[in-house]
């Protein structure tokens, strides 16, 4: 390593209920690329975010060049020379390259701004860095890459000297990701220094000098690239918790239930987010899809409950095609449906428990009658919910905002289980709750699965995965990359997950 | 139910007490008796026949166009347009009484079912656009106000006038007396107050039990978690706005159909349309349903304050626009806490993911 750039030591945060980082110790060198690797949820971005002062630690130290700082917030990091590029773009659409580049630090003289200095500022930059682009076009017309490079500009313009860069290769095509990396390399030959946060094994390997790795919260490790390896790297970031156990039945798959085939969807960055896949879930069955997030999980399920229009392909629930059905109707096949946020998708927050439990079901003859709906019904309903899936609420007229994550989630989960669905389609089913709640719901997937229902389970959560799945489905960069049956190894799991396909 | 309802209660009535202190000071600094002003002011709209009446004629057009407002309001879209649905609605129920004679009974139903419809009808349009084009509620309604009021200037001077014959210096319309709305006894005022207060009963009803009204309800509450449940956010919009806009209509019916605006005993355009709904009826209602709370039977009470306000201008006429004044600032302090409010929610929705 290069003399020490960044020392970031014992960095501790809590977020209500969650430690989010807990003593994360961070070296960064000068002039070298530093890999952060990690799964969904370790920290990569808490940590960076504090770095960068949008989020204020609530103990730890950070040095720059050997200098104690205080960062309390983006501006005092810009001023030391950090510079940020996030996942979202912050570009202004109608303004120039040069304008986006030199806005927020333009040169000026009697507060009109000094064009004529700025593009030979902006010039000489470009030139220095050795970075291409047309100084003229507006930042709209831009294809991702290049706008992804005004933001690298901008952040060197206001004088960075260390680059982060969040998930940078997410929302590039891979000839896009490769000039990426040249700008990198560029870059750190001309003294910068980069931190290059990613889930993506081959990533980290092809540009970093460095790897640290992140697992819930803490470091990992930190190791030389030279000697990485994937099998390392997949087993580091992966990691793995006690083994839970469940009371599996015999494995007995029944009849086909969801049928894909040839799947294909748009994201709404018009990107391919489905890119033709196909599998197939059957009653008795706990189908994993495992993958980190954004690599499709969210079009996928969204395709079959009709909130997305696919592009291609197509949807069986037995044998009924469902690609053009709406919401409504595919619910009315026999689906559940635990979406992945439960309180942005699940629930209502402002509506009590009661209300709740019958979100998309007051047509039914059990709970309403020409319109009207029967609210001692509804109550007796909620009531039989909040005891059987052990909810513990204040009472079915509480908002469902006032209850826990956990209490939350089954809610919805008993919500879905209680029609009896021939499937259940949980997505990430058990993010963000405590022990006891994760187990729970697990247990009644996998009763679920036992009562001779197909559960298609989709979830970042690779414990959660490896534990409850009949079979694995590796979801990368729309695509299924891998299949893996019970009892797979870790180190298979975490090489697909970072997109390396199986040997 | 109701302890909520009393509880929501309180910030209304610090608020209005707050408006009444302000717009006191205010009065003081010009030289102006503020005792004097409210005492005329509650004295007059209270305990008069004529200011009774007036009190119950303004109190309609406050609670349909509450309604108008905070029903589609449930479902999360802005309706600023109850003002245009109304006068549209009204020149329809006009032009129906005009043009097509009927018999008794069944020629007002008849006006007050084109009124409805025409209300809603004109809603929807921004309903669609809302839902469908992505153009805020907002702006649609408050554009298509002007549209409206011109379309029924437009109307009364070249169509409904001329049709009438009968020229006039204030420029008013003898309303075929088959089609005027029954007068309650006493009052100078027709039933629509009872109606009104009918339909704000019903939409309380509608919201709370009905499962469009709970559609309604989670669609303004949240419009995923609903989606994902099979209920299409973007025809609950719609068919919000389409109730909300016949509400309007039906205020618009009310202020052509009714006799005792001041046009004695006729119902007359001139009144129901140029003094009233052209000064802003539906921006009224709209502060009724935030001081309400959005609540369908607290803008019944809200309606009452609002209207003694209202009527009891007239009474406090030492200087009008001292009253005028006045009631901005307590609609004001009455509105606004509730309107930042609902911003903040609104804005609190659409965070950033």
């Amino acid at each position: 390593m290069n003399e020490t750039m960044l020392r970031m030591a014992g960095i501790r945060k809590t977020f209500p209920g969650v430690v989010a980082l807990d003593g994360v110790d961070l070296t960064v060198g000068q002039g070298e690329v530093m890999g952060i690797l990690g799964e969904n949820g370790a920290g990569k971005s808490t940590l960076m975010n504090i770095l960068y002062g949008l989020y204020t630690m609530d103990a730890g130290t950070i040095e720059m060049q050997g200098k104690k700082v205080h960062i309390r917030n983006s501006a005092d990091a810009i001023g030391l020379g950090l510079g940020m590029v996030h996942q979202a773009f912050t570009l202004v659409p109608n303004l120039t390259v040069m304008e986006n580049i030199i806005l927020g630090s333009e040169p000026s003289r009697a507060g009109v701004v000094d064009r004529g200095r700025a593009r030979a500022q902006v010039l000489a930059l470009v030139k220095q860095v050795g970075l291409d682009i047309d100084l003229d076009t507006m930042a709209e017309d831009l294809p991702t890459g290049f706008k992804q490079r005004v933001e690298i500009l901008k952040a060197l313009h206001r004088g960075a000297k260390v680059l982060i860069l969040d998930e940078p290769t997410a929302v590039l095509t891979p000839i896009e990701a490769e000039e990426l990396f040249k700008s990198v390399r560029r870059l750190t030959q001309g003294g910068s220094t980069v931190i290059f946060i990613t889930h993506k094994l081959k990533e980290v390997m092809a540009i970093t000098n460095r790897i640290t790795i992140m697992r819930r919260g803490k470091v990992v490790t930190t190791l030389d690239t030279k000697d990485a390896n994937f099998d390392v790297l997949a087993n580091a970031m992966v990691g793995r918790q006690v083994q839970r156990k469940f009371n599996f039945g015999p494995y007995k798959p029944g009849e086909l239930l969801l049928q894909v085939e040839g799947l294909r969807a748009a994201s709404k960055h018009k990107t391919e987010a489905l890119d033709g896949l196909s599998f197939s879930v059957n009653a008795g069955e706990i189908v994993g899809v495992a993958g980190v997030e954004g690599n499709g999980q969210t079009e996928l399920v969204e395709c079959i409950m009709g909130l997305m229009k696919p592009t291609g392909g197509a949807i069986r629930l037995g044998t009924k095609l469902i690609n053009k059905l709406p919401t409504s109707e595919v619910l009315k096949l026999s689906v559940g449906h635990v979406p992945e946020d439960r309180a942005l998708n699940g629930l209502i927050l402002d509506f009590s428990v009661a209300e709740n439990v019958v979100l998309g079901a007051t047509e039914s003859t059990d709970f309403s009658r020409r319109g009207v709906m029967a609210p001692r019904k509804i109550r007796d309903f909620a009531r039989k919910i909040v005891k059987l899936f052990n909810v513990s609420a204040a009472g079915i007229d509480v908002k469902a905002r006032n209850l826990s994550g956990g209490n939350q989630q089954k809610i919805i989960v008993g919500r879905e289980l209680a029609g009896q669905p021939h499937l259940l389609i949980a997505h990430q089913p058990t993010r963000g709750l405590d022990v006891a709640s994760t187990e729970y719901i697990q247990s009644l997937l996998v009763d679920s699965r036992n009562a001779g229902r197909g559960v298609l389970l989709v979830s970042a959560d690779f414990d959660e995965i490896l534990d409850l799945s009949d079979r694995i489905l590796v979801l990368y960069e729309g695509k299924i990359i891998g299949e893996l049956n019970r009892g797979a190894g870790i180190g298979e799991l975490g090489r697909l997950l970072g997109g390396i396909a199986a040997k | 139910m109701l302890t909520g309802v009393l509880k929501s209660a309180v910030p209304s009535l610090v608020a209005l007490a707050l408006g009444l202190l302000v717009a006191s000071a205010v009065m003081l600094a010009f030289g102006e008796d503020p005792v004097g002003i409210f005492s005329a002011l509650f004295r007059g709209a209270l305990t008069t026949q004529f200011g009774q009446s007036s009190v119950l004629n303004y109190m309609y057009s406050y609670i349909l166009l509450a309604l108008a407002f905070l029903l589609p309001g449930k479902a999360g879209i802005w309706n600023i347009g109850g003002q245009g649905q109304a006068i549209l609605g009204g020149v329809a129920a006009a032009l129906l009484v005009e043009f097509v004679a009927l018999p008794p009974v069944v020629w007002p139903l008849a006006a007050i079912v084109v009124a409805i419809l025409t209300g809603a009808a004109w809603a929807a349009i921004c309903g669609l656009l809302e839902a469908y084009r992505n153009a805020s509620a907002i702006v649609t309604t408050i554009m298509t106000n002007f549209i409206a009021a011109n379309l029924a200037t437009f109307i009364l001077y070249y169509v409904l006038i001329p049709k009438a014959h009968v020229p006039s210096f204030y420029n008013e319309v003898d309303f075929p007396a088959g089609a005027t709305l029954l007068t309650l006894p006493y009052f100078t005022t027709s039933i629509m107050i009872i109606v009104a207060v009918l339909v704000a009963v019903g939409t309380a009803f509608f919201l709370s039990r009905t499962t469009l009204g709970y559609k309604i309800r989670a669609t303004g509450l949240g419009s995923r978690p609903a989606e994902s449940k099979g209920i299409n956010p973007r025809t609950t919009k719609v068919i919000a706005m389409i109730i909300g806009g016949g509400i309007a209509g039906l205020a618009g019916a009310g202020a052509v159909m009714s006799v005792g605006h001041g046009c004695g005993t006729v119902a007359c355009y001139q009144d129901g349309f140029a003094s009233g709904w052209f000064g802003g009826f539906g921006f009224a209602g709209i502060a009724v349903a935030l001081v309400a709370v959005n609540d369908p039977l607290a803008s019944i009470f809200s309606a009452v304050f609002f209207s003694i306000l209202a009527a009891g201008m007239p009474f406090a006429y030492q200087n009008i626009y001292i009253v005028w004044a006045m009631q901005g600032i307590i609609i004001i302090f009455m509105a606004a806490p509730e309107l930042s409010r609902m911003i903040l929610t609104q804005r609190g929705k659409r965070k950033w993911t």
